[in-house]
């Protein structure tokens, strides 16, 4: 289901689409979260506590989709769109993705702002009572305003 | 609304300064100039205050997902957050507005009221929390979360919960723990803390109580909480997040509204500090 976000973004630009430092296509990527640490445990001030392993990607555009799929044989997955870099005070808006189902946050410029980037992040969840996060794999697929 | 406000209020200053040297110096064209800015200003202000309620300081537009959230209110008249929970809402359903401070600061005094009239609340499986407030550090496998304020229906009635840290549990482990306190039968309270951070810390609630009374409760009791592993204070949230299942599905299309919002404000506190 698409879900509504209001996320701003003052330029863009071509689209870049990168995870852990490494350039990466702009469009459809797929990862994991298995042997990431969990970089980023609140976000929006502690609204989504997530304290699973983590992939960040930094994108540079005004707006568009991102599309989350976890591995239909993982576990769920979490889909966090972030206004600001990734910390507990984070501006962001998260859904969890169950496994195999595809999962969209979109996000629009609604007003002006001094932000150029979006982070979009995968997450993994910790099960209630255990010490060990989840992880697992992903496909992650980001379109920009021209699709 | 609160930006207008700011400036007029700095204008008005800032003549009054011009006034007071200009009373020496023998002229007033500046000052007259101000003044005509000062009625221009005036002239497109109500344009403005007819629009919107003024939204508490320091709180951004709202964010939601399967949860209609929205300031409300008479134009210049406070702002509430009403938050409306949607049919069918997933795990991570959430509507708020956060309050990112500018800093990290050491204590953080907030008090609101909350209507939950609406709200079917009368289980131990049906919570959802309306206020969290987070520290600059997160512990390796636990949260950077102070303090998190839920609603729900331990024993059947209506309860405040107050989730914070627990210093006693594994380091290892997420390590929440929990007052409840159960709120009165009308389907509304008046909530009031103020949680000292550091490594003497302590959380002091009023419920129901004016703020120049004798605090509801502390935790602990006696003694100090150690927030220090979770820094200071880096901002807060309020609205309806983590919500439980039992509680999404007893309350879909319904709303709760808090209102009254004010954080670190020193007005009410004068008997307690």
């Amino acid at each position: 289901m698409k879900t509504p976000a209001s996320f701003v973004l003052k330029t863009g630009g071509l689209a870049l689409l990168y995870a852990g430092g490494a350039a990466a296509q702009y469009g459809t990527s797929t990862g994991t979260t298995c042997g990431f640490p969990s970089t980023i445990n609140d976000l929006s001030s502690g609204v989504y506590q997530l304290l699973g392993s983590d992939v960040t990607y930094p994108v540079q555009q005004y707006y568009g989709t991102a599309t989350l799929t976890a591995d239909a044989s993982g576990p769920p997955l979490v889909l966090a769109v972030c206004k600001d870099p990734p910390s507990p005070t984070a501006d962001c808006l998260a859904l969890e993705a169950a496994p195999g189902v595809p999962t969209t946050l979109s996000y629009t410029p609604t007003r002006p702002n001094t932000s150029t980037n979006i982070w979009i992040v995968v997450d993994a969840l910790q099960p209630a009572g255990s010490a060990t996060p989840a992880c697992g794999s992903y496909t992650v697929m980001i379109t920009g305003p021209l699709g | 609304m609160t930006e207008i406000k700011r400036f007029l209020n700095a204008t008005i200053r800032t003549d009054a300064y011009i006034l007071y040297r200009r009373r020496y110096q023998g002229s007033l064209v500046i000052l007259y100039s101000r003044l005509l800015l000062f009625a221009a200003l005036g002239a497109f202000a109500p344009v403005v205050v007819a629009q919107d309620c003024a939204r508490p300081d320091g709180f951004t537009e709202t964010r939601n997902i399967y949860v209609s959230t929205s300031w409300t209110g008479a134009a210049d008249t406070p702002c509430a957050l009403r938050a409306e929970l949607s049919t069918g809402a997933p795990t991570l359903a959430s509507g708020f507005a956060a309050n990112p401070f500018a800093g990290t600061v050491s204590q953080v005094r907030l008090r609101f009221a909350v209507d939950y009239s609406e709200l079917v609340i009368n289980s131990i499986l049906k919570s959802a929390t309306i206020v969290s407030i987070v520290g600059s550090e997160a512990p390796a496998a636990s949260s950077a979360q102070l303090l998190r304020l839920a609603l729900n229906g331990i024993g059947g009635v209506p309860n405040l919960s107050l989730i914070y840290p627990d210093v006693a549990a594994a380091p290892s482990a997420p390590g929440y723990t929990a007052r409840n306190v159960v709120l009165n039968g009308t389907g509304s309270a008046q909530i009031g803390i103020d949680l000292q951070l550091g490594s003497s810390g302590y959380i002091r609630y009023w419920i129901d109580a004016d703020f120049d009374a004798p605090p509801t409760g502390r935790i602990p009791t006696t003694g100090y909480l150690d927030f220090s592993a979770r820094g200071n204070a880096t901002g807060l949230s309020m609205g309806m997040f983590w919500i439980s299942q039992s509680f999404r599905s007893a309350n879909a299309s319904k709303a709760l509204v808090i209102s009254d919002i004010k954080v670190d404000d020193y007005l009410f506190w004068s008997g307690y500090e």
